[in-house]
């Protein structure tokens, strides 16, 4: 069975390098987005499971993304990460369907517990 | 909300989001180091970088909060 993809979406490049260095290379493969029009390319090409996605970026806002990413692939997870976590944020975020909102600074302990919630049950069997 | 209102919503939102990435950092980073190593003096080292960047985070959410009630 192939393993799943889990997208990382923002623009700031160590934040994408300290996400990757906080899930482990088991059981799904890591994809980068710098921006959100290269996120939704990778997105058609890979489909990924699950999506870790900054709110606030330059060109298409996290808003626009996560809003065409659930209207043409509905299973797909999503995390909003936001440095911003108002509660209009949270709730706009929430009614566009993401599955966990979390404001930075984050623990990627945590993270890594919304992952790995979140993924398929075909990559936690194989995680573990 | 006045224009004004929405002007200075997105400022104190672009200054949140200017301040709160690199502390994300400074914290995602230390506890990944904190997690991993089994060296006691890396160990303390880590913890001590997380009590710090966490008064700078309260510190940064009190000024926005401030801020924001303005």
């Amino acid at each position: 069975m192939s393993r799943p993809y889990v997208m990382i979406v923002d623009d700031d490049e160590v934040i994408r390098s300290l996400l990757h260095s906080t899930l482990p290379d088991e059981g799904y493969d890591l994809l980068e987005a710098e921006n959100g029009e290269q996120a939704l390319e990778i997105a058609d090409a890979r489909e990924p499971a699950l999506v870790l996605l900054d709110w606030r970026m330059p060109g298409s806002s996290g808003e626009e993304v996560l809003s065409a990413l659930k209207q043409q692939y509905p299973d797909v997870a999503v995390i909003v990460l936001t440095a911003d976590p108002e509660e209009k944020v949270r709730t706009l975020a929430e009614s566009l369907g993401a599955d966990v909102f979390m404001a930075k600074p984050f623990s990627p302990l945590q993270l890594l517990g919304c992952v790995e919630r979140l993924l398929p049950e075909r990559s936690l069997d194989e995680v573990s | 909300m006045s224009e004004d209102q929405a002007i200075s919503d997105e400022i104190l939102s672009a200054v949140a989001h200017d301040l709160r990435t690199p502390i994300s950092v400074i914290v995602g980073y230390a506890e990944l180091i904190e997690r991993r190593t089994e060296e006691p003096k890396t160990r303390e080292a880590a913890g001590n970088i997380l009590e710090a960047a966490d008064r700078l985070r309260s510190a940064v959410d009190r000024l926005l909060r401030d801020a924001r009630a303005q």
